[in-house]
């Protein structure tokens, strides 16, 4: 028989058999209860028996009508009790008993009832007493008698459902315990014969399939028998001869794998070696140096290039080092450049002159080096790669030369502008400034000479003016920020603004009231006012019309986000706007960049907007364009708003008469015009004063000076030496001294630096007896 | 395996069940017969001897049996007393009066319990109808038995006494002449006489009972020393008359037929009656009960010289009856 079938036959019997079991435990365990309650129920009815046994005796005892109730009572309990017994109890001997019961029971009702009566009656009749003594006696009896008859049978009815419940109980035993055994049984059963199946069925198929297992394909495994074991068996000997015969395949297979293999691997090795001999003619024909080193520095490999520059082949250079091939101080050199490289972790440049060894020749290389790492992450050297910058630096230095000349010339063409009006105007005021002093050496009256002088000194500062303002143009003046309105800036600019735009083109005006105060150089605001007005101007082609605004402006972080340069704060902004030809987009992306122009050649440098650039930014403020072809542009120049303390304290100091000093200074000027007059002005505020026309004068005169000298003024650029120098050999031998330089229309020294450094006392010639006063009393309270 | 499996099983299973009850020990052969004489009556009460009779019962239990039959409870006893039988039926106040006497018997089984076998039976052409007319009228009665007792019963029940009637004895096969010969106004008595008198009478008979007055019990008696010195006889006897009772009571018509032919009784006699028996062998109180009862009610109307009232339990005798039916012995000692 086959193991499925037994497996089968054995689980449908075991099944049959457990139902059958577990049925019978299932009615059995309901009997058993109904037998429980039964017995239960047999013990209810035999305590209200006895409950009225107890009942009646005590009536028996005094006759009272409230015990015959009681006893009433329980009988009615009783007729429920076997009212349910009879529903609840099966079996005919039951029933019988139970109607024996409640027949029995209702006759002692009956019985009781009537020695009730009886006993009524002989309380109330005295002549048949001894007839109802009697009658009582007998009644009690038979009522003793059916209560006798109904305990028995009370009993008997106890009995009999203890005993069914014992016999239901023993019953339902048997049959668990049957049923316990039964399932040991066939466990025992099934175990046996489970390990007979193995030892005789398993066990063989087990070895055989072991063997072959171990590589004994030749073998085959016998069982005997067609069960699965058997099948199993044939299976696995089928399987063995197909195994056989696939590794025959897989033998043959693997030699024509292996030949494929090898095939493909030349092919590899040829497209690698072809591969390789491309990548070495890119590298060798690139005309950049290139080579490779190791931590150490000894060459890896090397390109053409390289090979000139050593003047040696690359198998010769390979396996050595630079000191091989180059001085000393060189080979340090690039070493030194390899470890930043390899410490930095990242490419690094240097700039370096080489000498080629194979011709001479000396060229300017930009190296970089990289280092490289292992698939370790290690270090595992250093690529160079130097490419020949000689040209392109040559090139460079080239385009700033010509880019200073040609920013030089942008000056010169705002002077040339300029030139027509200023002279104009300048020979004007000499005009004045000649007539007056001729008219004041013949005016006797002192009034009116006084008030001709009053006209030279008039046309004297505003000659001053004409010429700071040309300065300012050819920028070689220094840069001396101060507080600033604008409106008046710009005020002062627009007769000469004017001029430079022309007469066909308006000029307009808008100052804002109120308009906060800013720290400046007026001259770079007037530069700013100039090179933006002539752009209008080249913009306007004929007639038109240029506006200039100030304003103030706040501006948020909404602002900011719209315009990068921008930073939150106050700002005065002062805008120049025409309605010329406007910009598009790409030029207005690029009108700030030097040399920069939309002019034909000849008519401008490219450098008056980058200028204006530069000068914003000086200033800490931001620039905007709005511009459209066709309608106009408006350029807009933010200048940070100056905080009001310095505002107050600028009015309070404006507000003191002039100061005064009894210090001595020692005044050097190569102009004895300047020198004298300068040495009146500050004689007249109490000052001592020392006076020398060259530098060497005043060397001689602070040796031979008695007192102590608290200050020196001195031009900076004088015939024999400069007002520094001049000035350092003075401090050496008195470092107390304090020094105010002056400076007139040439550059000098301090101009140099664009703005006045810390601690240098400065003042810009010509200059007024109130400015002198003030600048000489700050220099003199200052630190030296 | 399976055959050994199946096998086990069938052990299994067959453990689990009890096993069957044995055969009867008490068939005897009939080489060991022993013969008593039981004197019993023709009666409704004597049914289960005469069952036991018919259906070889006793012969089933070694005994064989010689009847000697008589018309009522009190002969049968006497036969006892004079060592003519081994068993006698009788009820328990002929019992009662002769263990008065001094006899020495025993009581061994109760076999007859009624509550209706007893009445009054009274012409109606002689004035009466209702109970209360009995009174100063001629009741027939036999003295020493149930007959006698009952009646006062049943006067008492009425209001009267033995002095309110003029009481007549008679035996109980005189009564049915008696009173259709108009020598009596009424007769106390039993089954069948009763109902053969009332049925005679017709229309013109009328009956008095009580069922909860009087309950009528009928018994087998032995001589003590018998029944020391022949307990085995006395088990067996007892035996068969429970093999009878058993019968009675699952073969009601077969019974009722075995008793029509026995005593010669019309089968619808026999059946009219049935129900008023109860046909149990048994031992219990109410024997007790009766046996004082009736022994307070004939010390008082001096029936009797006696007047310490007897234990009575010694002349029931359980044991025999408790060997064969435990539980056939209720509220007893």
């Amino acid at each position: 028989m086959r193991v499925k079938t037994k497996l089968q036959t054995i689980a449908l019997f075991m099944f049959t058999v457990l139902i059958v079991l577990v049925t019978a435990v299932f009615l059995l365990v309901k009997e058993t209860r109904r037998s429980s309650s039964n017995m239960r129920l047999a013990d209810e009815i035999q305590s209200n028996f006895m409950e009225r046994t107890s009942i009646r005796d005590q009536y028996f005892l005094y006759r009272e009508v409230h015990m015959l109730n009681r006893w009433d009572e329980s009988k009615k309990k009783s007729d429920q009790l076997l009212r349910q017994a009879k529903q609840q109890f099966q079996g005919t001997e039951y029933q019988q008993i139970i109607e024996l019961l409640i027949k029995s029971i209702d006759e002692t009702a009956v019985i009781i009832h009537r020695i009730a009566d009886n006993s009524n009656e002989m309380k109330s009749t005295a002549g048949n007493r001894e007839i109802l003594e009697e009658l009582d006696k007998r009644l009690s009896s038979q009522l003793l008698l059916k209560a006798t008859a109904i305990r028995d049978t009370v009993l008997i009815l106890n009995e009999l459902s203890n005993q069914s419940a014992e016999h239901s109980y023993r019953r339902l035993t048997t049959i668990v315990i049957s049923l316990a055994g039964t399932v040991a049984l066939f466990t025992l059963l099934l175990s046996v014969n489970l390990m007979r199946l193995i030892r005789m069925r398993l066990i063989p198929l087990h070895e055989g399939a072991r063997n072959i297992g171990n590589g004994h394909l030749e073998s085959r495994i016998t069982v005997s028998g067609s069960d699965e074991f058997s099948e199993l068996a044939h299976s696995v000997n089928a399987m063995t001869e197909k195994l056989v015969a696939e590794i025959e395949i897989r033998k043959t297979f693997e030699k024509e794998l292996l030949e494929a293999n090898t095939a493909i691997e030349e092919a590899n090795k040829k497209a690698l070696q072809k591969s390789e001999a491309h990548f070495r003619t890119l590298v060798n024909t690139i005309p950049d140096l290139i080579w490779l080193k190791d931590t150490d520095g000894v060459y890896l490999a090397c390109n053409t290039t390289f090979e000139r520059f050593f003047g040696a082949k690359e198998t010769d250079i390979l396996g050595k080092k630079d000191y091989d091939f180059v001085d000393k101080e060189l080979a340090d050199f690039f070493h030194i450049h390899d470890r930043k490289a390899i410490e930095a972790g990242r490419s690094t440049s240097n700039e370096e002159w080489i000498t080629f060894a194979d011709d001479g020749h000396k060229a300017l290389f930009e190296t970089t080096k990289t280092p490289m790492y292992g698939a370790d992450g290690q270090v595992t050297g250093v690529l160079g790669i130097g490419h020949d910058i000689t040209e392109s630096r040559r090139a460079e230095e080239e385009k700033i030369k010509l880019e200073t000349q040609l920013h030089q010339a942008q000056k010169m063409e705002s002077i040339g502008s300029l030139a027509g009006g200023v002279a104009h105007d300048f020979n004007n005021k000499l005009s004045v400034i000649l007539g007056c002093t001729y008219m004041a050496f013949t005016e006797e009256d002192q009034a009116k000479r006084q008030a001709l002088l009053d006209e030279v000194r008039k046309a004297a500062e505003q000659s001053a003016d004409l010429t700071r303002q040309l300065l300012t143009f050819a920028r070689k003046q220094t840069i001396t920020p101060k507080e600033l309105d604008l409106n008046d800036t710009v005020t002062s600019m627009l007769k000469m603004l004017q001029r430079l735009i022309g007469e066909n083109i308006q000029l307009a005006w808008l100052p804002a009231p109120d308009l906060w105060r800013v720290k400046a150089d007026p001259s770079q605001i007037d530069q700013m006012l100039a090179n933006l007005c002539v752009n209008a101007r080249d913009a306007i082609n004929g007639t038109g019309r240029i506006t200039i605004e100030t304003r103030n402006n706040t501006v948020d972080s909404y602002y900011c986000e719209e315009d990068p340069e921008a930073v939150p704060g106050d700002y005065v902004h002062l805008s120049v706007s025409d309605d010329g030809s406007g910009m598009d987009k790409e030029t207005m992306a690029r009108v700030f960049e030097p040399f920069f122009t939309t002019k034909g050649v000849g008519e401008g440098t490219g450098l008056g907007l980058a200028t204006v650039y530069g000068i914003v930014k000086q200033n800490n403020g931001f620039i905007n364009i709005y511009s459209e072809p066709g309608k106009g542009t408006t350029f807009t120049i933010h200048l940070p708003r100056l905080e009001e303390k310095s505002q107050k304290t600028l009015t309070e100091a404006k507000t003191p008469p002039l100061p005064k000093g009894q210090e001595t200074i020692l005044l050097v000027e190569d102009e004895p015009a300047i020198l004298q007059i300068t040495s009146q002005l500050l004689g007249k505020q109490g000052y001592t004063l020392l006076t020398a026309g060259t530098p060497n004068d005043a060397m001689r005169l602070a040796h031979e000076h008695v007192g102590e000298i608290n200050l020196l003024i001195t031009d900076v650029i004088m015939p024999e030496m400069n007002g520094k120098d001049l000035a350092n050999r003075l401090q050496s031998l008195n470092p107390q001294l304090k020094c105010l330089y002056m400076s007139g229309y040439t550059a000098d020294v301090i101009a140099q630096h664009g703005v006045l450094d810390e601690g240098i006392y400065f003042i810009q010639k010509p200059f007024s007896l109130p400015d002198l006063a003030v600048k000489v009393r700050e220099v003199l309270d200052g630190k030296p | 395996m399976w055959k050994s499996t199946l096998s086990l099983l069938l052990i299994f299973v067959l453990s689990g069940c009890q096993k069957s009850p044995s055969q009867d020990a008490s068939q005897r052969s009939a080489a060991t017969l022993q013969k008593i004489t039981v004197a019993y009556t023709y009666q409704p009460q004597s049914t289960l001897a005469h069952v036991a009779v018919a259906k070889g019962y006793f012969a089933e239990e070694g005994l064989e049996v010689q009847s000697l039959m008589h018309t009522f409870g009190k002969a049968s006893l006497q036969s006892l007393l004079d060592h003519k039988a081994d068993f006698a039926a009788v009820a328990e106040t002929p019992f009662m009066f002769n263990v008065l006497k001094g006899e020495k018997i025993y009581l061994i089984a109760n076999i007859e319990a009624s509550g209706k076998n007893n009445a009054i039976v009274a012409r109606k052409d002689a004035g009466i109808s209702v109970a209360g007319d009995l009174k100063g009228k001629r009741i027939g009665f036999t003295p020493g038995t149930t007959s006698d007792f009952f009646l006062d019963s049943m006067l008492t029940v009425i209001g009267l006494n033995r002095q309110s009637i003029q009481p007549v004895p008679l035996k109980p096969e005189e009564m049915q002449a008696a009173i259709v010969e108009k020598r009596v106004d009424a007769v106390c008595t039993w089954n069948y006489p009763l109902t053969q008198i009332k049925r005679q009478l017709g229309p013109n008979g009328v009956l008095f009972y009580d069922p909860i007055i009087y309950t009528e019990t009928f018994n087998f008696a032995a001589q003590q020393d018998f029944v020391q010195k022949n307990p085995e006889t006395v088990r067996r006897f007892l035996r068969a008359l429970i093999k009878a009772e058993n019968f009675v009571a699952q073969h009601p018509d077969e019974a009722q037929a075995i008793m029509s032919a026995a005593t010669k009784t019309d089968l619808d006699l026999i059946r009219e009656v049935w129900n008023a028996f109860n046909y149990r062998v048994v031992l219990d109180k109410k024997l007790l009960i009766t046996l004082e009862d009736e022994t307070r009610w004939a010390m008082k109307n001096k029936l009797t010289d006696q007047t310490v009232m007897p234990e009575y339990q010694n002349y029931i005798h359980l044991d025999s009856l408790r060997a064969v039916k435990p539980d056939a012995i209720r509220g007893g000692r």
